[in-house]
């Protein structure tokens, strides 16, 4: 570092290197500011639309709540469609799936979850969207793709999956594998296990004389 | 000067001073670092650490939550506190992953969702509509301030649309709850017989040796618990009641002084009138009110009957059809002008109008009840049992403090304390974990029996308040631990339990010859030969469905395997006591949707919903369990 003799030497000085990097100095001060400013307007503007879409799903949990079944469907469309890219918009197109199931109308209900599936915000709805579509197909008679879908899965939900599973083999007629898979369930853990229980029960091999 | 300072300033004063000074500075905030404090974390979830000051407070909610629910039932001992502890720090790891994962989605609670959760708690309400007075109150009785409620009640209700949104989107398909019906409602026709265990019963006596042998096998079921034997000192104002010493003197004085208690006040007896108006009536209602009253007034002056002008005009549904009779009752019930008015006229005379916050009444006094004071003589009794329990509940805190000095100054024996009170000292019986009887049977004196001081060192026990009115001191004289019955003390057991076996192995054996002889295709009939064979209505899964069979060989007969062309499912299944039925499975009838009701269908289906939906999110939480990075310290359990 050079050695400055005089105070007028140093001011010289400072002057020089803020003519040279003066500029360079304010925009990257200028940009900074305007970075975290359009983060925070950014931000904000994100929560006060999930903020919306909170509101309007609120309102369709209670016009199903409500037998409001007209409604409901109408409030879920228009949640998909204006606020899609919230993790509300699956909520709400898991419970059109919902609506559409108990309509009998199996090609929303499969086409709303296969969009949940794609439009899922975590794995854990992933896979809800997942068994639920599967569930769907199968009650629709469509085997294989129900099968496609019901082989992998998370570990968490392996029990449903099971379960399933041995729907779809007791289905095909094979109680083998309907019995693999429901013992499977019981020890991966199931929310209905009784009815699982009684399914395995009565794939029982007939009595050998 | 200042020159002066500067050179001083040099010297090892200043020295000293700087270091001094530096001394706290250099140990600022170290004892963060050194890990002690009260900022003990108990567990990390994805970071963020949950703290013992955190687990403490839930687990005391816990805690508490649970006394209140169980009441007298509660027993402290009743609980693992270190299974409970675990369970709530579960609870904990489980509301932080849901709360992270609603953040990391982006849900919101937004303000107007917040301020409607608020007023529609019916806490924060009066008169059913949401008052800023009583919310404030409510949440400061919490230990916070509103803001730090708003944040928690945003936060629980962002928590709440995760959940939301696994289960109102839940659904059962046509074909699932075809199954489920199918299988639920099934009906399944049986024929049994029993092979009765008394068939196979012998008398024969079972020789000594083989009792001994299983005797020596199975040590550990004959054991008996530890046990004490107490000697020990009872308290009890009842006791002490009945010693108490009363003369008439004292008697007397203490009548006197709760003469109150033993006077009768005066009680009348009034019917009325009531022409009701609220106190907040405009004038035209208030007017028409007295005019209608006065008009009333007029006839019952004019010499109408007062019981029949109330049962006209009077607007109090209680009394209008009694003519206006209330009964009798004494001061403090009514309301203050009412009673001013019916304690101070005569029988017979006509009072009115009175204004009360009801309205406009007239009033006749029926009947005069007139205050009586029961004699000493009459009393003496009472006021002899009264006297002796209060003197004995003197007494009692007086004895009990003494008792519990005698018995701490002399801890080897209790006899000077006994001497002393001229208390008896009692011997108890052998007595477990479990409690004795009477004054015994309160779960503090086994608490203190068993204690170190009491049990190993041989000490006086502290006084014990086994209720209200009852206390006592213990020592334990005989001591016998947990040890194997001896054989002789067990031996009739032990025949009893192996003659029971051998008739139940017999019994299995035989109706496993019998299951054998069916399936070769003997006849029921044939093979039940002279054995009661019954026919049951066909039955389902549980009892409010179809016939009613023993539970044993219910769940039995809806594990077989369907019967196949006609051939029937053979089984056996034990039934209790070491009876034995052989069942025979003709035909199965599944259940089906048709035969059900809407209602009843809507009912199963919303039940299966409800499971599910259970089910998922719990799926959905393990879910995010898994993917969480979660950390549990030993301590964590550690009270």
């Amino acid at each position: 570092m050079e050695a400055y003799e005089t105070e007028e030497q140093q001011v010289e000085a400072l002057k020089k290197w803020w003519k040279e990097n003066g500029r360079s100095v304010i925009a990257g001060i200028v940009i900074g500011l305007g970075a975290v400013g359009a983060w925070q307007a950014w931000s904000s503007y994100r929560n006060s639309v999930n903020e919306q879409a909170a509101n309007a799903f609120a309102e369709i949990t209670v016009a199903v709540d409500n037998g409001n079944t007209a409604s409901a469907i109408k409030q879920t469309e228009a949640l998909m469609e204006t606020y899609g890219s919230t993790s509300y918009a699956a909520f709400a197109a898991l419970v059109r799936a919902r609506l559409a199931v108990e309509a009998n109308d199996s090609v929303t209900a499969q086409s709303r979850l296969e969009w949940a599936l794609d439009h899922a915000p975590d794995s854990g709805f992933e896979q809800i969207a997942r068994i639920r579509l599967a569930r769907v197909l199968f009650a629709k008679g469509d085997l294989d793709s129900a099968a496609a879908l019901a082989n992998k899965g998370s570990k968490s939900f392996a029990g449903e999956y099971a379960a399933l599973r041995g729907d779809i083999a007791s289905a095909r007629g094979d109680k083998k594998a309907a019995r693999a898979a429901y013992q499977e369930a019981l020890n991966e853990g199931v929310g209905d296990s009784a009815l699982v229980q009684m399914k395995l029960d009565d794939a029982a091999p007939p009595e050998k004389s | 000067m200042l020159q002066a300072i500067r050179d001083k300033a040099q010297g090892w004063i200043a020295w000293a001073i700087v270091t001094l000074i530096s001394i706290p500075f250099a140990l600022w905030g170290i004892q963060q670092y050194l890990g002690g404090g009260s900022e003990v974390v108990v567990a990390e979830v994805d970071g963020q650490e949950i703290t013992g000051q955190q687990l403490d407070r839930r687990y005391q909610q816990f805690r508490q939550n649970l006394r209140t629910r169980l009441g007298a039932a509660y027993r402290p001992e009743m609980f693992d506190e270190k299974q409970m502890r675990k369970q709530v720090l579960e609870d904990i790891i489980r509301a932080s992953l849901i709360a992270e994962e609603a953040q990391r989605l982006g849900l919101r609670a937004g303000d107007a969702m917040v301020r409607r959760a608020i007023m529609s708690v019916p806490a924060f309400q009066k008169d059913g509509r949401f008052d800023r007075e009583a919310y404030e109150r409510a949440v400061r009785l919490q230990g916070l301030v509103p803001a730090a409620f708003e944040q928690r009640l945003r936060q629980s209700l962002v928590a709440d649309q995760l959940s939301l949104a696994v289960s109102s989107s839940a659904f059962v398909t046509d074909t699932e709850l075809k199954d489920s019906v199918r299988l639920r409602r099934q009906l399944r026709k049986v024929r049994y017989f029993v092979v009765p265990a008394a068939e196979f019963k012998s008398e024969k006596t079972i020789p000594e040796a083989d009792l001994k042998a299983y005797y020596e096998k199975h040590q550990n079921r004959f054991m008996a618990p530890e046990q004490v034997k107490l000697d020990y000192i009872v308290l009890d104002v009842n006791k002490i009641a009945e010693s108490v010493k009363a003369d008439d003197a004292s008697l007397k004085a203490f009548y006197e002084e709760h003469i109150g208690d033993y006077r009768k006040p005066e009680e009348r007896r009034v019917r009325h009138i009531l022409i009701a108006v609220d106190q907040k009536a405009d004038k035209a209602a208030e007017e028409t009110a007295r005019k209608k009253i006065e008009r009333a007034m007029k006839r019952i002056q004019a010499g109408e009957d007062f019981a029949k002008v109330a049962k006209e005009v009077s607007e109090d549904p209680g009394s209008a059809s009694q003519g206006g009779d209330l009964g009798f009752f004494g001061h403090g019930i009514m309301d203050p002008a009412f009673e001013k008015a019916a304690f101070s006229h005569g029988k017979g005379e006509l009072v009115g109008p009175i204004r009360t916050q009801f309205g406009y009444h007239l009033i006749e006094v029926e009947d005069i009840k007139p205050a009586k004071t029961r004699t000493f003589a009459e009393v003496r009794k009472e006021v002899l049992a009264r006297y002796r329990k209060t003197e004995a509940e003197k007494r009692f805190y007086d004895y009990a403090e003494r008792l519990s000095d005698l018995a701490y100054e002399d801890p080897d024996s209790l006899e000077p304390a006994a001497d002393a009170l001229k208390l008896k000292i009692e011997h108890s019986d052998w007595i477990t974990r479990e409690g004795g009887k009477g004054a015994l049977a309160s779960p503090k004196v086994t608490a203190a029996a068993f204690s170190d001081d009491v049990l190993n060192e041989g000490h006086n026990s502290e006084v014990i308040e086994t209720g209200p009115e009852q206390a006592l001191v213990l020592r334990v004289v005989d001591h016998r631990a947990a040890n194997v019955k001896p054989f002789e003390e067990v031996k009739g057991q032990i025949e009893a339990q192996l003659r029971e076996q051998q008739t139940r192995e017999k019994a299995e054996a035989a109706a496993k010859a019998l299951l054998e002889r069916l399936q070769k295709g003997e006849g029921f009939k044939t093979v039940a030969a002279n054995r009661e064979i019954k026919t049951p209505a066909p039955i389902g899964r549980v009892e409010s469905k179809g016939a009613q069979v023993p539970q044993s060989l219910r769940n039995a007969v809806f594990r077989l395997p369907r019967p196949q062309k006609g051939k029937p499912s053979y089984a056996t299944v034990p039934l209790g006591k070491g009876d034995i039925a052989v069942v025979a499975l003709d035909s199965v009838e599944d259940g089906s949707p048709d035969k059900l009701s809407k209602e009843e269908l809507d009912q199963e289906r919303k039940a299966m919903m409800r499971a599910r939906a259970t089910a998922y999110f719990d799926h959905f939480v393990e879910e995010l369990r898994r993917k969480a990075k979660i950390e549990i310290k030993p301590l964590a359990s550690e009270p």
